[in-house]
């Protein structure tokens, strides 16, 4: 059996930010990663995919080790979860926007949903430290419903481009705020990583400007004290009796012995469907329904943003797609008078659009004709928060992998309050309409939604085990050796806005409390 | 000036019996000598890229399908006998509407000789994974009218696609596309159509 001081299952941003704080007060750890190694920065990956336009399969991880089932949900998950060293934000969007304070109150502002058991006062003081880790570059001077903040953006904002700012003057004559998009972009060179040169092809930066949590894998590394095994599938964690360490039992992809290893912590940051799984795969006497599950609560409370996009067509061109990162958005619809008759929506613009091929033309000739329409295009999404419900949920499937381990099945049903939610995005997108007077416009029908890749809950905190998985600080009711940080811990979803920084905000918390305990 | 997919077939055939590589025939079967990656020779990157020249129109630099070509050649199997056939049908051709070479033709000339390869259907997926239904057991090269799904699948189709992505948003008026350093300065402000 090996040991370490620390043991994370999962390389994402939340495992890698441990990974980070922990080395740097000189603790050993190991990650234990099931996809491949990944290179960063990410210049080979850009070569593949712009230069040879090759989806390179020595990054992708078979059906075997990663699957699900689900019933109730339309979208394809598989192309929202990444499994490889650094997981999903090797490939992210890099929005960094902080939760309202009334966010983490929802059932006592507003009558729906779960309070949070930290408020924004609590983690205010972390989401300064992780908007430095990351680099944000952001502002909240255009934006007046920003929460409030004790330090400032460690990087300039970006400047909304020139189509978002025909929209934002549009809005404002119509009482609507587009403000600038904090992101965890370098606006200037930061911490070894050089200023952005908006190549646009953001999902593989080739030089680093879009974070990427291997940036800071590698320091780890660097350091001697941090070691990742890659394509290594974590089945059990088993916590010692008298909650001293844990150990992970551990198989290699590609056949071989099931191993273990020791360590006086293990943190599961494996995202919200498989740190929900592994602890349900880790049943044993003393934990008869799976590790942290004494109260059943392992896998409920599963939260995925639901998110509708829709698309106005204007008769100018706007020429959108000039910048690869995101420029403009709206706050405006978060804490509105009529909250609690549904939940908080975000609205962004996405240049994305542009950036699609024609998605049909007839023949190479009328290539100009085909493409032509992309420059009147905008396309607007509209993030909706989003409950937890009885009929929100993770368990396991009937469908095993490779090792016989069952995969996480999803049960996921929208409400009458998601649905409620869905009519107020509705009139929101009504209202951007009538005030940036496109020719045309498009919003899909409800049950066209994806999850913007947000997948939280599962492994909810709070206060005791009838309620939540894990206490506060992310550590498991009933084994104290055992954390569980990321999205996974969330109370239902980070309001409307992206999760992201509130996850490396938690985990930053998280290793606080972990490096006291290790004194 | 016309020139059909039959023409192009019927040269590309009769270039082929004048010369070896990179075909063979057997059991009545045309056969890939090869279909492992490999290099091609310089003229054979040259003619497509005189193929992507006439396409372009100026809308900006193209040697990033020279990389591109490589590499396809260089790493995936079967485009180095496709790259092969298709740069000796595009010479046949030139030398069928009276000009040395594709290299040497005039623009008029490549125009007439793609025009019927780009007027082909292009499928919209086939750039990054090409579809299997399309690829031959064995390395049969079909040398009859469904070789040019074959051209669409490995050269032109995917040649298309690029396009798309890059030199087009030249055409389009933008001053640069994605994938290449653009700045932060140009990207507020209004975009100058010329």
């Amino acid at each position: 059996m090996s040991e370490s001081k620390i043991a994370i299952v999962g390389s994402g941003i939340v495992g890698v930010t441990a990974a980070y704080w922990l080395t740097r007060q000189g603790h050993d750890v190991v990650i234990f990663e099931k996809g491949a190694a990944y290179p960063y920065p990410h210049t080979p990956q850009w070569m593949d995919n712009h230069l040879h336009y090759y989806d390179n399969p020595a990054y992708h991880i078979d059906a075997s080790l990663k699957s699900y089932t689900s019933d109730g949900i339309g979208f394809d998950l598989e192309r929202e979860r990444y499994m490889r060293v650094g997981g999903s934000a090797t490939v992210w969007e890099a929005i960094t926007i902080r939760m309202m304070a009334e966010d983490f109150w929802t059932n006592t502002l507003y009558g729906y949903g779960d309070d949070w058991a930290v408020d924004y006062d609590a983690l205010e003081p972390y989401y300064g430290a992780a908007e430095t880790l990351l680099g944000v570059a952001g502002t909240d001077d255009d934006n007046p419903f920003a929460p409030p903040r004790s330090m400032p953006y460690p990087l300039p904002p970006f400047d909304l481009a020139y189509d978002d700012t025909i929209m934002q003057e549009r809005l404002l004559e119509a009482g609507i705020t587009l403000h600038t998009t904090p992101q965890a972009r370098t606006r200037l060179t930061f911490d070894s990583r050089p200023g952005c040169q908006n190549y646009g092809t953001c999902r593989y930066c080739p030089i680093g400007a879009r974070y990427s949590p291997n940036h800071h894998l590698q320091q780890a590394v660097q350091t001697g004290l941090c070691t990742v095994q890659t394509n290594i599938s974590v089945r059990r964690v088993i916590p010692d009796a008298d909650g001293q360490g844990a150990t992970l039992v551990y198989q290699p992809n590609d056949g071989g012995d099931e191993q273990e290893h020791h360590s006086q912590i293990v943190i599961v940051a494996a995202g919200a469907l498989e740190s929900a799984r592994l602890l349900l795969l880790s049943r044993n006497e003393r934990f008869p329904d799976g590790v942290g599950n004494a109260g059943g609560q392992v896998g409920q409370g599963l939260a995925f943003h639901h998110v509708w996009k829709g698309r106005m067509q204007y008769d100018e061109a706007l020429y959108p797609f000039r910048f690869g990162g995101w420029t403009g958005q709206s706050l405006q619809f978060i804490n509105t008078p009529t909250r609690g008759e549904h939940a908080a929506v975000k609205v962004e613009f996405a240049s994305r659009k542009a950036y699609e091929p024609p998605m049909t033309w007839e023949t190479a000739l009328n290539l100009r004709d085909a493409m032509q329409p992309q420059l009147h295009w905008q396309q607007i999404v509209l993030q909706a928060e989003a409950p937890t419900s009885p009929e929100k949920y993770v368990t396991l499937s009937d469908s095993v992998d490779r090792f016989g381990d069952p995969f996480a099945h999803v049960h996921y049903h929208l409400t009458e309050f998601d649905a409620n939610t869905y009519d107020f995005s509705r009139r929101v997108f009504d209202q951007f309409v009538a005030a940036t007077r496109p020719a045309a416009s498009e919003f899909p029908p409800m049950d066209f939604w994806d999850s913007g890749s947000h997948h939280m809950g599962t492994c909810r905190m709070g206060t005791s085990p009838d309620n939540s998985v894990v206490n506060v600080w992310g550590q498991v009711h009933g084994a104290p050796s055992v954390f569980v940080l990321g999205g996974s811990s969330f109370v239902g979803s980070s309001g409307a806005v992206n999760p992201t920084l509130t996850m490396v905000a938690l985990a930053i918390r998280s290793a606080g409390y972990i490096l006291d305990q290790l004194v | 000036m016309n020139f059909s997919r039959r023409q192009f077939l019927f040269g590309l055939v009769t270039a082929l019996t004048a010369q070896a590589a990179p075909i063979r025939f057997a059991s009545g079967i045309y056969w890939m000598q090869d279909d492992e990656p490999g290099p091609v020779d310089d003229t054979v990157i040259a003619n497509l890229l005189a193929m992507v020249e006439t396409l372009v129109h100026g809308h900006g630099s193209i040697e990033h399908y020279r990389t591109y070509f490589n590499w396809r050649t260089q790493n995936l199997p079967r485009y180095k006998p496709y790259y092969e056939l298709f740069s000796i049908g595009l010479d046949e051709a030139a030398r069928t509407l009276g000009e040395a070479s594709f290299i040497d033709a005039s623009d008029a000339t490549r125009q007439a000789i793609l025009t019927t390869a780009i007027e082909l259907p292009h499928p919209q997926s086939a750039l990054l994974r090409p579809t299997p239904a399309l690829t031959l057991p064995s390395g049969e090269i079909p040398l009859d009218e469904s070789l040019w799904l074959r051209f669409d699948q490995y050269i032109i189709g995917e040649m298309i696609m690029i396009y798309t992505q890059t030199n087009a948003w030249i055409m389009l008026g933008y001053d640069a596309w994605p994938g290449v350093p653009r700045g932060l300065d140009r990207y507020p402000l209004p975009v100058e159509v010329t």
